[in-house]
């Protein structure tokens, strides 16, 4: 299915999963969100775009209670997350695959993955673990291999695996083609996409605008701290700034 | 050979003790870098709550008060989680206001918790010390300790005990953290704690129970301890508190058969010292173990060579 041809909902309608309103954070004195406000409908892919350090990976850490925004609420199914710990935002089925992959390095590829599903009460993994070797099958290969002994991009695979298996209702990758060879780039869209029509919801975190944008329904472009523009991801392709700053002037 | 076989089950025993106290260093050391030099000091209370449990009466704050008199097997589990608890009730009030704190803040807490902890014993107990009953199990009917020799050495079955509790709480301990999924949520914050959130793991509490199972054990180790010496002091924990982190280092801080590798090792490195060198400098051998592992092995014995964080 190629999201292009789909109309893709506005945020008028269609059901919002994820309402971000307005959020300030600081780290410290660094004021890295002024004011972002972004919404998701239920079953899209949006992608964040922007330069490095514009406060892609801080809008995405605020959602997952690790950043606590000053002001502003983040509402995800109607519910108010301000004082939710992030620990338990995940239990509301929402999970990331963090910047820079994050893998506990001394436990195994299996460990890795069972961390994943900490937040769920069911015990039964079996299909879930089923479901990530099907999507990475080099992980079943490896699964008793400690994860700091993986390569960049199977970390990466195990990053993506391991926030699968919260069962997310909203899946939030920050960076997932990072570090990975070009081939594999796209077979890591094509993973994402069949993730989607599974029925999860995707918030994209990417450099690599062009082809995230390819397989997305929706985009905004942040700049410093601030979005600057949100367009279906169509009319952000064909957006003469938007290709001169982030598409490689294509 | 007679006098071999006894110095080395001496040791095996000493060391056994070192371990109990040298898992919570390790564990705690393991999750929040902090050396928590308060484990001594939980140990003593081990001793002291554990005698109070056993005796009919007590002087407390120089009065005499009246006890339960019960079983040494009821009154160390009693110790046990009455000594956790204190331990949990420390890690929230000293350490976890320090955590994001440069680490000497929090190393310096640590050391004025251990000696608030050593007065607070000596305001209750008094400063000398106190006596420890004898355990009727373990006893003669003419107050003797029950015993049997292998190759002439006499080894009581208080010593055997000591062994064999130290060898299940050590092997429980492992299993529980190797295979359970608070265990596995232990090691995950020992790696990475913001990652383990995201995973929906409450470090908070996982740091909780790591002191709660470090500090039921240091009580452990001080009322075998208390039970084989026959005393309590409140500076008893002092001692067998450095040696027990001395063994966590040895054995590789942040790993728990390390622990108890190290803790058997310089045992019975003091034992065989103490017996072969000279008895007067017993607790330099430690110190030198220390030294020498410091300058060829820092990692410890079972540690990583690389860094234990990622
Ligand atoms: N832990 C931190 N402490 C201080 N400043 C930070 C921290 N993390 C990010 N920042 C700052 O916040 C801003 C946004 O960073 P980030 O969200 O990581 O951007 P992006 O993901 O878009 O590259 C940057 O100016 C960055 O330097
Ligand atoms: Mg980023």
């Amino acid at each position: 299915m190629d999201p292009n041809t789909v109309p893709s909902q506005s945020p008028a309608n269609g059901e919002v999963v994820l309402d971000v309103q307005d959020i300030h954070v600081y780290y410290g004195q660094v004021h890295a969100l002024k004011g972002v406000s972004l919404q998701i409908m239920r079953n899209e892919i949006v992608t964040l775009i922007g330069a490095n350090g514009a406060g892609k990976s801080t809008t995405l850490s605020a959602i997952s209670g690790l950043a606590k925004p000053r002001t502003g609420r983040i509402v995800y199914e109607g519910r108010d997350l301000s004082g939710v710990p992030a620990y338990d935002v995940v239990k509301l089925g929402l999970s990331q695959s963090p910047e820079g992959r994050r893998i506990f390095p001394r436990m195994s590829v299996k460990e890795n993955l069972e961390m994943g599903a900490f937040s769920r009460s069911n015990k039964d993994l079996g299909a879930d673990f089923e479901r990530v070797y099907h999507l990475f099958p080099v992980l079943s290969e490896r699964k008793s291999q400690p994860g700091g002994t993986l390569s960049g991009g199977e970390q990466q695979m195990l990053a993506m695996g391991r926030a699968l298996m919260a069962r997310p209702k909203l899946l939030m990758l920050d960076e997932p083609s990072m570090g990975l060879a070009p081939m594999f780039v796209e077979k890591i869209f094509d993973i994402i996409k069949e993730i989607n029509s599974q029925g999860t919801t995707i918030l994209l975190v990417e450099q690599n605008a062009n082809v995230a944008l390819e397989v997305s329904n929706r985009g905004y472009v942040i700049e410093t701290g601030q979005v600057v523009l949100a367009d279906k991801a169509s009319e952000l392709l064909k957006n003469p700034q938007v290709q001169e700053a982030y598409l490689g002037g294509a | 050979m007679t006098a071999f076989i006894q110095y080395l089950f001496n040791g095996l025993m000493l060391g056994c003790l070192y371990a109990l106290i040298a898992v919570g260093y390790t564990m705690v050391y393991g999750i929040i870098e902090l050396i928590n030099f308060a484990f001594g000091e939980l140990f003593m209370f081990g001793a002291y709550i554990s005698i109070m449990m056993m005796v009919s009466k007590i002087t407390l704050f120089g009065h005499e008060v009246s006890m339960p008199g019960l079983n040494f097997f009821l009154a160390v589990p009693i110790a046990m989680a009455i000594v956790a608890i204190l331990g949990v009730v420390i890690e929230r009030l000293a350490y976890r206001p320090l955590r994001n704190a440069p680490r000497l803040a929090a190393l310096i807490s640590a050391i004025g918790v251990s000696i608030l902890l050593q007065n607070v014993a000596q305001a209750i107990f008094g400063s000398k010390q106190v006596s420890f009953p004898t355990i009727s199990l373990f006893t003669t009917a003419e107050g003797q300790a029950k015993s049997f020799q292998i190759g002439g050495a006499i080894i009581t079955w208080l010593q055997v005990f000591v062994v064999g509790v130290t060898i299940v709480a050590m092997v429980a301990l492992n299993l529980y953290v190797s295979r359970t999924k608070m265990g596995r949520a232990m090691r995950a914050s020992a790696q990475d704690k913001r990652t383990s959130a995201l995973m929906g793991v409450n470090v908070n509490r996982v740091i909780a129970i790591t002191f709660l199972i470090g500090s039921a054990m240091g009580a452990l180790g001080g009322a075998l301890y208390g039970s084989v010496y026959h005393f309590a002091a409140p500076q008893m924990g002092f001692s067998p508190g450095l040696k027990a982190f001395i063994a966590a280092v040895l054995g590789g801080i942040g790993n728990i058969p390390g622990a108890f590798l190290g803790g058997i090792l310089l045992g019975i490195i003091e034992s065989f010292g103490a017996a072969y060198v000279s008895s007067r400098y017993q607790s330099a051998f430690a110190f030198i173990v220390l030294i020498l592992l410091l300058c060829f092995k820092p990692s410890g014995l079972l540690g990583s060579t690389v860094s234990q964080k990622a």
